[in-house]
């Protein structure tokens, strides 16, 4: 009896001085460290994560982390003195937002769009692509669209907007995976509907070899990707800023953009 | 730190996901531990094909890692025959039940066994002496005696189940650790959601090894 009350009491303690932390959380120190020289502007270092399960936004290629968002913070950080600190931490896209939070990781890209209660917790960049979530069904399916979703089971990644719009959505079963492949698989094997996500996702699948499914209906949401950002160092997103400005201006976007897309559709210097 | 206000508002749903978390591992356990006396008699067996069958079993699904298992029922599987087509929502709850009872059951295999093999040989010899059959050995000498042995380790493999079937959050089962994932995936909570989590996890398990303290207490399993 004795040992059974005290590990009902260690139990209880631990749930106590957890929530009595109050507001001892870490003192906001920059994770991000300056250069010590006087004269010269040395890099600020910055930890990068990113999703690899997004093509053809990042995905992974002979081990290396490739894509157009690499691509694009990397041109950022160039122009804006930024040093990417040692290799990419990947990670699932919900654990990314999270990981700022906890100053495991600085800026994060993961086509991530720009949500007002995201940028409660983060900051964010200007937008960088014009997106939106579509629906991928198998071609010979009968949902025309969103309407059509009733009663069946739509295959979802954890914590995207397609995921918060369809929880929202009455009638319908939600199938939430860590991956988008995994989604792609679940429609492939009969065990979804349909997939919502990221309409340049969806392209990308199609055109690697994957000609059994369409996209139908129209896009359902205007999505702005922006680029993560620490809150703990309020400069950091305006210098992220400024090389995005300097990328655009000296036509290093639009070259990035021309590599991995054939359309213009999300290009954000569109006229 | 806010913690209260957003506990109790996510407390229905972590619940909710509580409830299939612990239906899972009665599940999981009730088909593990029918596989496990099936196959520890076989690998106890003077048939040499059913001691072959039983240590194949174990071999495959104690050496293969329960998240791959699950991701081989769940994804491999079905692009190969139609499974999902065939059971159509209820595949999910399926492979996730099937993928805890084959590795559970292997475990399981290897403590009934080891639990009847220490029972003393004297016990069957005498049994034979009076006439029983095998059969009647195992059921109402060896194995009434060998359960007493088997209760700790049982115990510890029946939590150990409750604690993989957050596993199956991998194929969208929506239990306990796939609902603070949600949760979290919404209002960034992490720290209080998580710690909900680890009570709730350990209350169910706590439970569990209150009433295994009685059951030993009642078989006294302390003694020979």
């Amino acid at each position: 009896m004795r040992k059974w009350s005290s590990l009902v009491a260690s139990t209880l303690v631990l749930g106590l001085l957890l929530t009595g932390c109050g507001a001892a959380n870490q003192p906001s120190k920059s994770s991000a460290t300056e250069g010590s020289s006087a004269g010269t502007a040395s890099a600020q270092t910055i930890k990068l994560g990113a999703d690899v399960t997004f093509p053809p936004f990042e995905q992974m290629q002979n081990g290396k982390v490739t894509g157009f968002d690499i691509d694009i913070i990397t041109a950022i950080a160039k122009e804006a003195n930024l040093q990417i600190d040692g290799d990419i931490k990947t990670m699932d896209f919900q654990g990314l937002i999270p990981a700022i939070q906890t100053g495991t990781i600085d800026v994060a890209v993961a086509g991530i769009t720009i949500k007002p209660e995201r940028a409660q917790q983060v900051n964010f960049s200007k937008p960088y692509y014009k997106s939106g979530i579509s629906l991928l069904v198998k071609k010979d399916s009968t949902i025309a669209g969103v309407a059509d979703l009733k009663g069946k089971t739509v295959a979802v990644k954890l914590g995207t907007t397609g995921d918060l719009m369809m929880s929202n959505e009455q009638g319908v079963t939600v199938k939430r995976f860590n991956n988008i492949d995994e989604a792609y698989r679940e429609l492939q094997n009969s065990g979804a509907d349909a997939v919502i996500f990221d309409n340049p996702v969806h392209q990308n699948y199609i055109n690697t070899g994957h000609e059994n499914v369409k996209v139908v209906g129209d896009l359902l949401t205007g999505e702005d990707y922006g680029i993560a950002v620490t809150k703990k160092d309020a400069q950091l997103v305006n210098k992220i800023n400024d090389g995005f400005d300097k990328i655009i201006q000296n036509g290093e976007y639009d070259k990035i953009y021309q590599k991995y897309f054939k359309d213009d559709y999300g290009k954000v210097t569109k006229k | 730190m806010n913690f209260w206000p957003i506990v109790l508002d996510a407390m229905p749903q972590l619940l909710e996901g509580a409830r299939l978390t612990i239906l899972y591992s009665i599940a999981a356990v009730f088909f593990a531990t029918i596989l496990g006396l099936v196959f520890a008699l076989f690998k106890l067996s003077s048939v040499s094909i059913l001691r072959g069958i039983g240590q194949g079993y174990v071999h495959i699904f104690r050496g293969l890692p329960l998240l791959v298992l699950i991701f081989y029922i769940y994804f491999a599987l079905p692009s190969v025959f139609p499974l999902q087509v065939w059971f159509g929502n209820k595949y999910m709850i399926m492979a996730g039940i099937t993928a805890l009872a084959l590795n559970e059951g292997a475990y399981i295999t290897e403590i009934i066994r080891a639990g009847i093999l220490s029972i003393d040989r004297g016990q069957t010899e005498a049994a034979m002496s009076i006439g029983m059959t095998n059969f009647q050995t195992m059921r109402f000498i060896i194995l009434p005696q060998a359960l007493k042995r088997m209760v700790p380790p049982l115990v510890n493999q029946f939590i150990q189940t409750i604690k993989d079937t957050s596993l199956l959050s991998a194929i969208s089962v929506a239990e306990l650790t796939r609902r603070g994932q949600m949760i979290i995936s919404v209002n960034f909570a992490g720290l209080q959601i998580w710690t909900a989590i680890a009570i709730v996890y350990l209350v169910i398990i706590l439970s569990l090894t209150a009433l295994s303290s009685y059951i030993e207490r009642r078989w006294q399993v302390d003694q020979r």
